[in-house]
């Protein structure tokens, strides 16, 4: 089997976007509570107080950890997809899954950009089709 | 008919469980705690999760009475035997309650229970239309914002490694309670002509200084004891009155 026989366009995509849901959910852990805190109080002398920003400090934390686990699943997704192309139903169906799932892993499905190339990424292996063999 | 790879179904299962549980979990607490606390309690610490106490929430605003009543659930709720509610002030828009470490006297951290709906322009969008997504959260017991959440070395749920935050709490503050009071009352003459701070609580990592105008209270600030900055406390209105406890 060649490069050609390969779906490297699914497979690229898949792997860039499961990234970005990688860092999303990483963001999200790291700094969701941090960032919303400090958004909600405008600085050290904030003369606001915002419950949207109390919100986003408090309860991002497993948020976060859904993301890195998405994020995991996409990118084995499609490393598997791109090693094993015969499987390519499994494993597109797979990525689109997860990366569909990742809004509920912060950041949006990793800033929304890993959300568009998973789904996009996963479609492509889907519908991939091994070029015919020649006798 | 293909077969499929067991490395796939064991990713399924592991991400729609993860994803169910995670859903399960904040249900729970959001039914629990009038939270939406996506981690455990107990890693959290003390602080890191809110309390309703017995009513509903509500948009009428509640008493002093009732202030107690929840503040002292929330006492029960910790399970912690060395804490103890040291006072409770009642603002315009909240009552903030300080616990107190029964040993050694320190101020533990901070609590609030909003009364009332705050005026937008004072509390951005967020609290009244964002918080929770299932309305203000009027009779909820919740951490103070602010130097309780980011400064507090020994309570605050954020200390775990946040931000550079110890995972060990500090006791020692290398700013004294008398400079970090010239300080607090450097800011005010900066910022509030003819107010004048007061007694202070000493906290974990800060303290907490209440300030007069014209001799009666109007507030309170905080200072780092650390690094010496101080933190206004903009979110009370105005003040009304107090109750300590022995």
């Amino acid at each position: 089997m060649t490069e050609t026989e390969k779906p490297t366009a699914a497979f690229l995509l898949s792997l860039i976007g499961g990234i970005f849901i990688l860092l999303g959910g990483g963001v999200t852990s790291m700094f969701g509570g941090f960032g919303g805190l400090m958004g909600g109080f405008g600085g050290m002398m904030g003369s606001r107080y915002s419950g949207y920003g109390m919100m986003g400090g408090l309860g991002f934390g497993l948020f976060g950890i859904l993301g890195l686990i998405f994020g995991v699943i996409v990118i084995i997704s499609a490393l598997m997809l791109n090693s094993k192309p015969q499987e390519h139903s499994t494993w597109g169906t797979l990525i689109v899954i997860f990366s569909v799932l990742s809004i509920f892993g912060g950041m949006m499905g990793g800033f929304g950009v890993g959300l568009i190339l998973g789904l996009i990424g996963g479609i492509l292996a889907i519908t991939w089709k091994p070029p015919i063999a020649k006798k | 008919m293909n077969k499929i790879p067991t490395l796939a179904i064991a990713l399924v299962a592991i991400g729609l469980g993860s994803l169910v549980i995670g859903l399960a979990y904040n249900v729970y607490n959001v039914n629990s705690y009038g939270y939406s606390n996506w981690q455990a309690p107990g890693q959290l610490g003390i602080m890191g999760r809110w309390h309703q106490g017995s009513q509903n929430q509500t948009t009428a605003p509640i008493t002093l009475d009732q202030a107690k009543t929840i503040a002292q659930q929330y006492l029960t709720s910790t399970q912690n035997s060395n804490l103890k509610i040291k006072e409770i002030m009642e603002f315009q828009y909240n009552f903030y309650i300080i616990y107190q470490e029964k040993d050694t006297g320190r101020g533990a951290f901070e609590m609030l229970i909003w009364k009332q709906i705050p005026p937008s322009g004072m509390i951005g969008g967020g609290m009244g239309g964002g918080m929770m997504g299932r309305g203000v959260g009027v009779g909820v017991i919740m951490p103070e914002p602010g130097p309780n959440m980011m400064w507090n070395t020994k309570y605050s749920p954020m200390r775990n490694g946040m931000m550079g935050y110890t995972n060990q709490p500090s006791s020692t503050m290398t700013v004294s309670e008398s400079n970090a009071q010239q300080l607090a009352q450097a800011y005010l003459d900066a910022n509030l002509n003819g107010a004048k701070t007061e007694m202070g609580t000493q906290f974990y990592g800060y303290y907490t200084f209440d300030y007069t105008v014209n001799g009666k209270i109007a507030g309170m600030l905080s200072v780092n004891g650390n690094t010496g900055q101080v933190w206004y406390h903009s979110w009370h209105g105005t003040f009304l009155q107090e109750v300590e406890f022995d």
